[in-house]
């Protein structure tokens, strides 16, 4: 190999490791535990009749919107349709399917997380059922809720996400259990 | 071609210090999924605007 090519070959993996190390370095570490002083139980979660362990936060839906996702799917959309949501915990991962597939490789979140509780989603603009029929603490389907999302959603998502992969906002769904009505 | 090689040497280096240098800026950069008092600060004041609405 000449000298040239060399060069050419150094210089590439140098920029490579480099971009490596910037996603290794600005990839942000969670917190282990919440610092505003929740005792042990109320952290411990719930576990749903599928097996999954959700938050309790999760698992207590405020009275309106917990009216309205017992419905029956087709009555649930009339009565979701076009209003606004809230993020109800911190670090939602919108998906862009109804379903949560958190693969390596392959899995359908957008790119990046709604970081912060209380903001504003966006707008309803379909509601379906699960695709793998996963179950709430209550036993019902759960319900996920099509979004057309909000600037301030598109911007948490943006700044969450990893420079080599694309956020895709047009549209998600976000699952009814880190939602809230207001 | 001593030049040629300056000139890549050169932009390499440029290219990877700037990325390191944007990593470190991003990485110091503190919010409250990252620094528990700034959460524990934000969670407070959630619960007081919580209380205020009541």
């Amino acid at each position: 190999m000449n000298s040239d090519k060399k060069l050419y070959l150094y210089s590439g993996l140098a920029i490579a490791l480099s971009v490596v190390a910037y996603v290794v370095i600005t990839r942000k570490k969670k917190l282990d535990t919440d610092p505003s002083a929740l005792s042990e139980s109320e952290n411990s979660g719930i576990e749903t009749s599928t097996g999954e362990v959700i938050s309790n936060e999760q698992a207590i839906i405020d009275p309106t919107l917990a009216e309205i996702i017992k419905l029956p799917l087709a009555q649930a959309k009339t009565k979701m349709l076009g209003k606004n949501i809230y993020s109800k915990v911190f670090n939602i991962n919108p998906r862009q399917s109804p379903y949560v597939n958190n693969g390596w490789f392959v899995n359908n979140g957008v790119g990046g997380r709604i970081l912060i509780k209380d903001t504003f989603i966006g707008s309803v603009t379909d509601v379906v059922n699960d695709k793998g029929s996963l179950r709430n603490p209550s036993g019902n389907i759960y319900k996920w809720l099509k979004v057309k999302p909000s600037q301030e959603a598109i911007r948490q998502i943006k700044e969450d996400s990893n420079i080599l992969i694309p956020t895709k906002t047009d549209t998600f769904y976000v699952r009814e259990d880190v939602i809230k009505l207001k | 071609m001593k030049n040629k090689k300056t000139i890549i040497i050169a932009t390499t280096s440029v290219i990877v210090l700037g990325v390191l240098y944007l990593a470190f800026k991003k990485a110091s950069v503190k919010d409250i999924t990252n620094d528990p008092q700034l959460r524990a600060d934000y969670d407070d004041l959630i619960k007081k605007i919580d209380n205020a609405k009541k």
